[in-house]
């Protein structure tokens, strides 16, 4: 082995390691945020669920708060090649840029209503409920509720109507949904899993806590769905000082309170020694029964998985065999197949499933995210399915380097999301309207002091539009 | 519904930035200044952290390449120390062995994706590089390596590990450790050699 070719060797990783500037202190944050509050990815990367449940479609993504420009909000189809048959296998994408087109337009809500974190939002009809939450310096939090009966054109805010009970200050809400008219909250109160159920259009909630958490221990619901056999199901986690564990609350009481049971946590999530587990979204089976998704740590592998249930007492877990050091970003659950989104540190990768999460595959193999006149750097960042269209939200930079909020629709999906902005963001949700109508939700100015909701308010494509003619 | 709870889930009182003081600034503190408690930071974690942070990034760079990628992937490594703290008998090691495996990861998925997004983010990537330093033969050649050699390479000439603690990093025997950096030495020579010979006959 040459001496002189290893000192070359040495000197040239040596010279090009100054190539990064690791942000130490920011990264600590982020680690500090990932460790206690459960946040996946840190500094380049954001969580993103795609959840289409009972009729109505919510979708979030998140972008550039700081550089957010409502009034450039673009759709653009990438003319995504979906997938032939039902084989699932991958196909090619398209090599024609997307076509951009106008459509979207910002709704304007003055800057008192729209103070708060909008974080999801479910729509009945024309009746919009956003749910949120409103930070209040550095230890308190509390619930809000915005809402529109008009789908999205005026709105109200309730920033009392989530009550909490707890004297700490401390709630946040951060999945509503609604079946039969019935809208459905869930976050924390005071560190205590929370439910909030409102039978009047979100006017006024009836608080329930979740039970199961032992003394002292923090319980956080995430995500709830509800069926239409009459139960619903929340996910989320408790932490204990042993560690985190999954956790899953059922209701079989229909459209009535109460009934809520824990169904158990670790007993049936974690089959590994050290294991952790976190459950992050829950979706109703078109056919019937439940889907979580969520992952479990196991030593210092990061497992996704998805858990299974027909009638939310009895889950199986499901551990895509190739989906090792990955998480799963986002699942759209479809009659005979999962619809997932994987992210790793350079991007993120639609995969399909078509055995409840046990074995995945690559869905698509590429789309061009730019419009036709510029732009870089395309972040996919939300995923949602309305009437059998996949809309992606997410962002590029601009010409000028500016990031710009944009959304893609295609006819079968796949979305993806990356950020590396240091501080401010913006969540997007899409919500879909009974008139053919899309509403897409997004918060300006996450990270600073002050935050609000932004609306933004579009038509889908037409049946024989470019969706059908993929 | 955004995920992973924007808040902060803990009751404790002692905040992070009570723990790593002046590193952090006025705007972060107001940001997670109440999400983070002493009990969540065992002791002799900061210290990890501050020692091996940087480095640990550089690592990963030099092993993916992407410099945005090299961060997340030491945070994610990051993490799971946290996460097997108690069970850990020699921190420094763990961490190396996670960010290699995060590094690992990360390939894989590469590997399986080649899609336009990739290549996109591939030629962004490129273009953010000095020109200077995309004509860095022997960073292109670094490229061209397996990923086991790469691994090796970048473990023995910037961590300057010895090859038995290189063995131990990458769950494999010395013998495998000297046979690749034998080759991926022999690898980049050679390429280097090819380039560098003068075409005949011109």
């Amino acid at each position: 082995m040459s001496t002189r070719t290893e000192d070359r060797i040495s000197a040239m990783l040596h010279a090009r390691s100054a190539d990064v500037t690791p942000q130490a202190d920011e990264a600590l944050l982020r680690i500090a945020d990932r460790v206690v509050a459960g946040r996946r990815r840190a500094r380049y990367w954001r969580p993103v669920v795609g959840l289409a449940a009972a009729g109505t479609a919510v979708a979030v993504a998140i972008t550039a708060a700081s550089v957010l420009q409502p009034d450039r909000l673009e759709v653009a189809d990438p003319g995504f090649v979906s997938p032939g048959g039902t084989t699932g296998e991958a196909t090619g994408g398209t090599a024609q840029g997307p076509e951009v087109r106008e459509g979207w337009q910002p709704i304007a809500v003055d800057e008192a209503t729209a103070l708060g974190r909008p974080t999801a939002a479910a729509a009945d009809g024309s009746t919009v409920v956003v749910v949120g939450t409103v930070d209040e310096g550095e230890a308190s939090s509390r619930p809000v509720v915005w809402r529109s009966e008009d789908a999205g054109a005026s709105w109200e805010r309730l920033p009392e109507a989530l009550a909490t009970g707890d004297p700490s200050g401390w709630a946040e809400v951060f999945d509503v949904t609604v079946h039969d008219g019935v809208f459905r909250a869930v976050g924390h109160a005071g560190g205590a899993a929370t439910v909030w159920t409102s039978f009047d259009g979100g006017v006024t909630w009836a608080t329930e806590p979740l039970p199961g958490a032992r003394a002292g221990e923090t319980s956080i619901a995430r995500s709830i769905a509800s069926a239409s056999d009459g139960r619903t199901v929340a996910v989320g986690e408790m932490l204990r000082a042993d560690g985190r564990v999954g956790a899953i609350w059922l209701s079989d009481s229909g459209s009535a309170l109460g009934g809520w049971t824990s169904q158990g946590t670790e007993a049936h999530l974690v089959d590994t020694e050290d294991g952790e587990v976190v459950l992050y979204e829950v979706d109703v089976r078109p056919t019937g029964g439940f889907v979580a998704r969520g992952y479990g740590q196991a030593s210092i592998s990061s497992l996704a998985a998805t858990w299974d249930s027909v009638d939310g007492r009895e889950w199986s877990m499901h551990r895509g065999e190739n989906l090792a050091g990955q998480n799963l970003d986002g699942v759209v659950v479809e009659t005979d197949r999962l619809v997932a989104v994987s992210v790793d540190g350079s991007g993120a990768m639609v995969q399909v499933s078509r055995d409840r999460g046990d074995s995945w595959q690559p869905f698509g193999e590429g789309m061009d995210l730019l419009p036709a006149d510029g732009g870089s750097n395309p972040r996919l960042e939300g995923l949602v399915e309305i009437a059998g269209r996949y809309y992606g939200s997410g962002s590029y930079a601009s010409a000028g380097g500016e990031r710009v909020a944009a959304v893609w629709s295609w006819r079968d999906g796949w979305t993806s999301i990356d950020r590396d902005d240091p501080g401010g963001q913006t969540g997007v949700e899409i919500v879909a309207l009974p008139d053919g109508g899309v509403l897409l939700i997004g918060v300006e100015g996450f990270g600073t002091p002050v935050t609000r909701m932004l609306v933004w308010t579009g038509q889908q494509d037409p049946p024989g539009g470019p969706a059908s003619q993929g | 519904m955004v995920e992973g709870g924007d808040g902060p889930p803990t009751t404790g009182t002692t905040t992070l930035p009570t723990l790593i003081g002046n590193h952090v600034g006025t705007h972060e503190q107001a940001r997670v200044g109440a999400s983070t408690t002493a009990d969540q930071w065992p002791p002799g974690y900061l210290r990890l952290y501050h020692d091996r942070y940087d480095a640990m990034v550089r690592v990963a760079y030099l092993m993916t390449g992407s410099d945005l990628a090299s961060e997340d992937l030491v945070q994610d490594a990051f993490v799971k120390v946290h996460r097997a703290w108690r069970r850990i008998d020699d921190p420094p090691a763990y961490l190396r062995q996670a960010v290699v495996n995060e590094c690992r990861s990360w390939h894989r998925t590469r590997l399986r994706r080649r899609d336009k997004v990739d290549q996109h983010a591939h030629d962004l990537a490129v273009d953010a590089i000095p020109a200077t330093q995309v004509h860095d033969e022997l960073w292109d050649r670094l490229g061209t390596l397996s990923q086991k050699r790469r691994e090796v390479v970048v473990l023995r000439f910037y961590e300057d590990l010895p090859l038995a603690e290189i063995a131990e990093v990458l769950g494999t025997k010395v013998g495998t450790v000297k046979s690749l950096l034998h080759r991926a030495v022999k690898q980049l020579e050679q390429d280097l050699r090819d380039d560098t010979t003068p075409e005949v006959g011109r």
